[in-house]
């Protein structure tokens, strides 16, 4: 049986076929939240909160898109309202802007071969991870949608109800500043002497 | 197209999201613009890097269970 008929299986209160559904999807939603959040705790709350809203929905799902982009635009949403009550200290929407607008202006090295770009560079990814989760929430989610998940522009403004230019935006944005956090690394490897 | 404008499409460059005349406008400025060639390069470079932290995981059995049995303790209402 494929999504589509296990979905009008489900919707007559074949609970089995609804089993059925959570299988072949949850692995892909609880490592969405694994992503967004960070830890397992919150991974499994947002994976819960998903299929029991999934479940009291499902009469009102009308197949508009996909069963699977259906789900990720409830857990999404679950995800952003734990992103926005987390600690971590974000930074503005207008430095995020100053961070992309601004950028063609700096002098620029090309750090595409430099010796410290290497996967095994530690410290290089706890630069990336942190400048990652300061982005600000929507630009996170949409970040990790796209250049992680690889869903498509269209898929995201389905999700989450954006146009598709303001998703190419904050894409945009989310990469430049990310970039620019791993230049300034790189700027400061290459005035010390070290390595 | 002056850089300013240029880096503006990077993104949708990276994607694919372009019109052929403007791909080419963008191959041709990078070819001759160091600083501009260096942000596509080190931006590619940093979604790229990004790829690597993240890695996909089954689910923890414990957490399964939980699941299925939140769910169906909603079944007979
Ligand atoms: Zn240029």
């Amino acid at each position: 049986m494929n999504e589509l008929e296990l979905v009008e299986r489900a919707k007559t209160g074949d609970t089995k076929a609804f089993e059925e559904l959570v299988k072949l999807t949850q692995e892909k939603i609880y490592n969405l939240g694994l992503k967004i959040l960070g830890n397992r705790d919150d991974a499994a709350d947002i994976l819960q909160e998903t299929y029991i809203k999934a479940y009291e929905n499902l009469p009102k799902f009308e197949g508009k898109s996909s069963f699977s982009t259906w789900l990720y635009r409830i857990a999404t949403n679950f995800a952003l309202m734990k992103l926005r009550k987390e600690k971590y200290k974000k930074i503005s929407i207008d430095e995020i802007k100053k961070s992309s607008d601004e950028n063609y202006k700096l002098e620029i090295s090309d750090w595409s071969n430099s010796p410290y770009f290497q996967y095994r560079n530690e410290e290089l990814k706890e630069i990336l991870n942190n400048a990652i989760n300061s982005l600000p929430p929507k630009y996170k989610t949409i970040f990790i949608l796209h250049d992680i998940e690889g869903l498509s522009i269209g898929e995201i403004s389905e999700i989450l109800s954006l146009s598709i230019p303001t998703v190419k935006t904050r894409i945009h944005r989310s990469r430049l500043f990310l970039r620019e956090k791993l230049s300034e690394y790189f700027k400061k490897k290459g005035n010390s002497n070290e390595m | 197209m002056k850089c300013r404008e240029i880096i503006k499409l990077l993104s949708e460059y990276i994607d694919r999201e372009i019109e052929k005349e403007e791909r080419e406008i963008i191959e041709k400025h990078i070819k001759l613009c160091k600083r501009c060639e260096s942000i596509l390069h080190t931006t590619e470079k940093t979604i790229f890097f990004s790829r690597t932290l993240y890695k996909n995981e089954k689910i923890p059995k414990k957490i399964e269970k939980s699941l299925f049995y939140q769910i169906r303790i909603r079944y007979k209402k």
